[in-house]
Parts: structure tokens; C-alpha cells; sequence
């Protein structure tokens, strides 16, 4: 079993315990939304990046009650620590997180960023616009943060998460040929943590860790899709449950780190390719991209069943559950669709479906 | 004035040719269909006038929602999308097209020969677009028309963007359907749609008279022509009409209910399952 440092333990409980610590630095934090924001930018910019999560908060009072909650709170996070961050990053991936761009241009004075992000990306005509977003990234830290970034801190910058995704994806890569040495909870718990923690200290404690030997004793062993998930205790039900997800398609999992950026003598390019050509997200298209990611996973990592863990009202995945769960009858893998909108809440309620799911495939 | 009057403020002339120019905008699809020429599933605020000068007729799924929900019609569709896993908290306008696709599409919309949506109100045209894709294999074509912040996006790269998925999109449909586009027809039908723009702008700015001239219910129907027509001349012809009816009722001082009280603005989009709150 691989033993994890106490301080990510933590981190996941209370992600917002760093925020007070960089307080106390020189270094400005810059709170980020989404995966399609490139950190490599924010840090070779000198500053702290951090991904804003819905840990925390209840759904904001300024949008209404059919708006997807996990971005509702998101929203309320960042009203609510807002003196804790120099600046944020919204990106533009579906409804709700465009409006809530459109929300916080009125509700704060911290400097505002909207990354406008391509839905189709596979059109080559996007590699340019959204290179030109980044350009407009870039300057526009550089002027709000008095700073430059140069090629050079870009390069090493670059180098510096793609060995991040490198640890992560070396991680993941150990529940390959039916092996089950990393258990979920502690996978998912240093994602997340390499997402608030400044990488080269991540780097050092994801460096030092060591396996544990093969655990398999039966454990279903399953894929988990979905957006962003940041409550770990609905991975802890079901390794309750005997289940084990041994594979995912989340974007606070392998799509945060699943393609390193190239090298390249032009980093913005390099970086334009990588954060385009990564696995589409739910909001994205082509939707057979996604589908032939979540295939891949199914196969490489022997699942016997899916869950889809979905947000309420959260549009993307409802409209591709429909397909998702026809490419998977005709692969004979099961799945099981769980959408709530306030976790904690539901728990019990998500426990008996997952426990029966598990049930049913022999677990 | 009497309770009843109260209740059913009038509705104008011009109006009331709604119901059959929407009809015949569907009507004209299957006769465009039956000569072996193409059809375009669209979503709103797609340039059409790029599409009629592509020869392909476009409609849009949208107004069949709307006149599905209208006349009472929706809920079989609903129903089938629903049976096939479109979640009820889905946007019902989707889901009564997805319904009505997954029904073997014999009702007022013809099958398209390409999809075509643009990104540019919201994203939620993509993953129902996506969709139809999937269900029907048809030809997609996803454009993007990104969110402007500041006018300078008018005219730097953003617009450079618009403009080269445009290309694109002629090029798709000459690929796809061995169409060209006829530039000359393409000036023309801009002209139409500008016009159609301008008369419909003139009609709304005499609501400032009081009384109204032109009430909820005129502007709610009205509408239909500018977003489902542009650039043809039957959308010219009606927004002229309906210039002049209103023009003439603001000369005899004449508003759409008497004893006009308070104005209000209706912002969202119309209840078309319950018409009457606007009545």
C-alpha cells in the first residue's frame, strides 16, 4: 500500500489551508477554473497557480437553481476567498462557467481573466485563435503582475509539469495487466494536491513514494467518468464497496495530465498543441474523440463496469451519457449514471446504488 | 372598457399571417426536398443567408419546438428522447428535435443533408448537434463565433476566426454536396436580411408611443420571419406590412390594449406551452 504524506491527506480535506500559508509569501496566487488553462503560463509568470474547486461552499445565491451546482459553488469560492488570490483565470467550456465570468466581472476587484476556449478541436483553423489567447494571457499577467515571462522560463516551466503529469501518469500506469498496487483514494488524492501544491514541492513528495505490492483479491475493477470531482468520499464508497476505478475520464484526473507538452523551440505552440489535441471534454468536440479515450481505458485497463458521476444539470455529460452508454452495451461493459447535486447530502442515496451496481458485477 | 377586453388584448393584422407563413417556411423544406435538394438542420443565428446562397434550404429545430409546444404537440417527442437517455433537466427544445429524429422524422421537418450550428448563444447547440450527428451520421459542421469582449475583437483575430470557419463551411458544402456558392445571390439575400433588420428596428422603436401599437404577443410571433427567414423577400414583405399597420396605428393613436397601465419587459425566452400569460 503506498503510503501517503500526511500533508496531502490534508491538502484534500482543506485545499484552501495553502492559500493562507502563500498568504504569508511574496508569490501572488492566481486561481484558476478549469484544465484548459494552461498553469504552465501562471508560473513561468513568477506566480502561484491553483485550481478553484466547490470544496467548502454551498451554491452561490446569485445564480438560480437550475444552474450546474459544481459551478455555482465554484463561483461562491471565489467571491468568498477572493482576498486570498491576486487574480483568477475563468475559462470559457460551457454555459455556466461563461456566466459566471459574467457574474464576477461585477462582483469583484481582483484582476479577471476569460479564457475563450474551442469547442472543436479539431479544426485546425483553433490552433490559431486559441494560440492568440494565450498570447493575451500572457501579457495580460505580465501587465497585471508586473512581470515577464520569457521563452526560457516558459521552457523550463514546461518541463517542470510534464514531469507532474509524468509522476501521475507513472501512478496510474501501475493498475495496468489487471494490477491493482495504487488504490484510488490515494490517486486521486495527489492529483488534486498537484493541482494546489507548487509543483516542485508536489514533484519531491510524488518522487519519494513508494508502491505497494499487487492488492488484487477480487475488487471490481471499473472506469469512472465525469467532469470535476473534488469530494473524495464518492471515490471512498465505492472502494467501500469492493469497487476499485481503476481508470477515468475526469478532468481532476488522467485528463489533467494524460498528454506532457512537446518540446519545442516555440513553448506557446507547444502549449497550444498539448492543452488542444488532450483528451475533449465533455463540452467539447468531436464527441468520438472522447468516446475512443474512454474505450482505450476500458481496454487497457481491463473494466468490467462504468460509472458516470454527474452533476445536475451539467449539460455536457447528460447529452453524452446517451452515447457513452450505447458504445458500452456494444463493448458488453455495464454501466451505472449517478447524478446528484449536493453529495453529502445524497450520500446514502449514492451508496445503495453504487453498492447494488458492484453487486451486480460480482463484487 | 369590459373584463372581457381586459383579457384578450388584440392582436394585429399582420400578426395574424403568422401561423401560415410559419407553415409554409416548413412546407417549402419538403418541397425543396422532394426536387432533390439539400436541407440544413440549423440552429438559430446560424448565417442563412450564406446558406441560401449555397442553394440549401435551412431550418431550424428550434421553431419546431416552439411550434410543437404552441399547439400542444411536444410531448411524444419528449417522451422518445427521453426513452432513448436525454435527461429530463435537458433544454426541451433539444429534446423534442431528438425526439422527433429518434421518430423517424415524418412530421413538418424533412431529414437534413447537414447539420451546421454556431457556437455564439449557447453551448449546449453543440452537445444537440453532436447528438443529431450521432443518431443520423449526417454531415457536421461546428462553427464558433467566440464571446467578444471588447469592440477591438471586431475587427483583430477574433473576427479573422469567424470568417475562415465561413470559408470553411463553403468549402464542407462543396465537398459534401457539390454546391458552390453564387456570391452575386449572396450580396442580394445580405441586402434582404439588412432590410428586414432595419424595418423590423423602425417597427419597435414606435413601441415607445403611447399607447403601444404592438403588444407581447405581436413581437413574440414577428420575430418568427427576422430569425427563421432572413434574407429572403417574403420576410421584407412582411415587416413592411407590419411597418405600415403600425405606423397607422400610432397616427390614429390606437394601442394594442386600452387604458394602457404599466410597461413591462419580457426578458427569456417565450412560454410557448402557455401562450395565454402573454394574452
Amino acid at each position: 500500500m503506498m503510503q501517503i504524506p500526511r500533508k496531502i491527506k490534508g491538502l484534500c480535506k482543506d485545499p484552501t489551508s495553502i492559500l493562507t500559508r502563500h498568504k504569508g509569501l511574496e508569490k501572488k496566487v492566481i486561481g484558476y477554473t478549469c484544465s484548459n488553462i494552461p498553469e504552465e503560463i501562471i508560473i513561468a509568470a513568477g506566480l502561484q497557480s491553483y485550481r478553484i474547486s466547490n470544496l467548502g461552499a454551498n451554491t452561490s445565491a446569485l445564480t438560480p437553481s437550475f444552474l450546474c451546482p459544481f459551478a455555482s459553488a465554484t463561483l461562491e469560492n471565489i467571491l468568498k476567498l477572493e482576498d486570498l488570490f491576486g487574480g483568477f483565470i475563468v475559462a470559457h467550456t460551457c454555459d455556466p462557467m461563461w456566466r459566471i465570468y459574467d457574474i464576477l466581472k461585477k462582483k469583484i476587484s481582483k484582476p479577471l481573466f476569460f479564457l475563450r476556449v474551442p469547442h472543436n478541436t479539431n479544426n485546425e483553423l483553433s490552433f490559431d485563435f486559441m494560440k492568440m489567447e494565450f498570447m493575451r494571457l500572457k501579457t495580460f499577467l505580465e501587465e497585471n503582475f508586473d512581470t515577464k515571462i520569457s521563452n526560457d522560463s516558459l521552457l523550463s516551466t514546461i518541463e517542470l509539469c510534464n514531469h507532474t503529469r509524468n509522476l501521475l501518469k507513472n501512478i496510474y500506469m501501475s493498475n495496468r495487466n489487471n494490477k491493482h498496487r495504487t488504490s484510488a483514494l490515494d490517486y486521486f488524492h495527489l492529483v488534486l494536491a498537484s493541482m494546489w501544491m507548487p509543483k516542485p514541492e508536489f514533484n519531491a513528495l510524488a518522487e519519494a513514494l513508494e508502491f505497494g505490492n499487487d492488492m488484487t483479491h477480487g475488487n471490481v475493477r471499473l472506469h469512472l467518468n465525469g467532469t470535476a470531482l473534488y469530494d473524495l468520499n464518492l471515490i471512498k464508497i465505492i472502494e467501500e464497496y469492493g469497487g476499485f476505478v481503476v481508470s477515468d475520464d475526469l478532468c481532476t484526473g488522467s485528463r489533467y495530465f494524460w498528454n506532457s507538452v512537446e518540446k519545442s523551440e516555440n513553448p506557446l505552440s507547444a502549449l497550444v498543441n498539448r492543452y488542444l489535441k488532450r483528451t475533449p471534454c465533455p463540452a467539447q468536440d468531436p464527441l468520438e474523440d472522447r468516446l475512443r479515450y474512454i474505450s482505450y481505458m476500458i481496454d487497457e485497463f481491463n473494466v468490467q463496469g462504468v460509472i458516470t458521476y454527474a452533476e445536475k444539470f451539467c449539460d455536457p455529460i447528460l447529452y453524452d451519457i446517451v452515447h457513452i452508454r450505447k458504445k458500452l452495451a456494444a463493448k458488453g461493459i455495464p454501466s451505472l449514471l449517478v447524478d446528484y447535486e449536493n453529495p453529502t447530502q445524497e450520500i446514502a442515496r449514492i451508496k445503495t446504488r453504487i453498492e447494488a451496481f458492484i453487486e451486480t458485477l460480482g463484487g | 372598457m369590459n373584463s372581457q377586453s381586459k383579457r384578450r388584448p388584440r392582436v394585429l393584422q399582420t400578426t395574424r399571417k403568422i401561423g401560415e407563413i410559419i407553415m409554409e417556411y416548413f412546407s417549402k423544406a419538403w418541397d425543396v426536398k422532394s426536387q432533390d435538394k439539400p436541407i440544413a438542420w440549423i440552429t438559430v443565428f446560424t448565417p442563412v443567408e450564406l446558406l441560401y446562397a449555397l442553394d440549401i434550404y435551412p431550418i431550424a429545430p428550434e421553431h419546431f419546438g416552439a411550434l410543437c409546444s404552441a399547439r400542444g404537440h411536444i410531448l411524444d417527442y419528449l417522451q422518445r428522447a427521453e426513452k432513448e437517455g436525454y435527461s429530463q433537466d435537458l433544454c426541451s427544445y433539444s429534446r423534442c428535435c431528438l425526439g422527433y429524429t429518434l421518430s423517424g422524422m415524418n412530421g413538418p421537418m424533412p431529414s437534413p443533408d447537414m447539420l451546421i450550428t454556431f457556437r455564439n448563444s449557447c453551448d449546449v447547440y453543440v452537445k444537440w448537434w453532436q447528438s443529431l450527428h450521432m443518431h443520423l451520421g449526417t454531415p457536421l459542421f461546428v462553427g464558433e463565433a467566440p464571446y467578444v469582449l471588447t469592440r477591438e475583437d471586431l475587427n483583430n483575430y477574433v473576427l479573422d476566426y469567424v470568417v475562415k470557419q465561413l470559408e470553411q463551411l463553403i468549402e464542407l458544402v462543396h465537398d459534401k454536396l457539390g454546391l458552390n456558392l453564387d456570391m452575386e445571390k449572396l450580396v442580394n439575400v445580405v441586402k434582404l436580411s439588412d432590410k428586414a433588420s432595419e424595418l423590423w428596428l423602425e417597427t419597435l422603436k414606435l413601441r415607445k408611443s403611447k399607447p403601444c401599437p404592438l403588444g407581447g404577443r405581436d413581437s413574440a410571433s414577428d420575430i418568427f420571419p427576422l430569425v427563421a427567414m432572413q434574407g429572403t423577400e417574403e420576410a421584407v414583405r412582411f415587416y413592411e406590412e407590419l411597418l405600415t399597420e403600425v405606423k397607422d396605428k400610432v397616427k390614429r393613436k390606437e394601442g394594442i390594449i386600452e387604458n394602457e397601465g404599466f410597461r413591462l419587459i419580457f426578458d427569456g425566452i417565450w412560454l410557448w406551452h402557455a401562450f395565454n400569460i402573454i394574452k
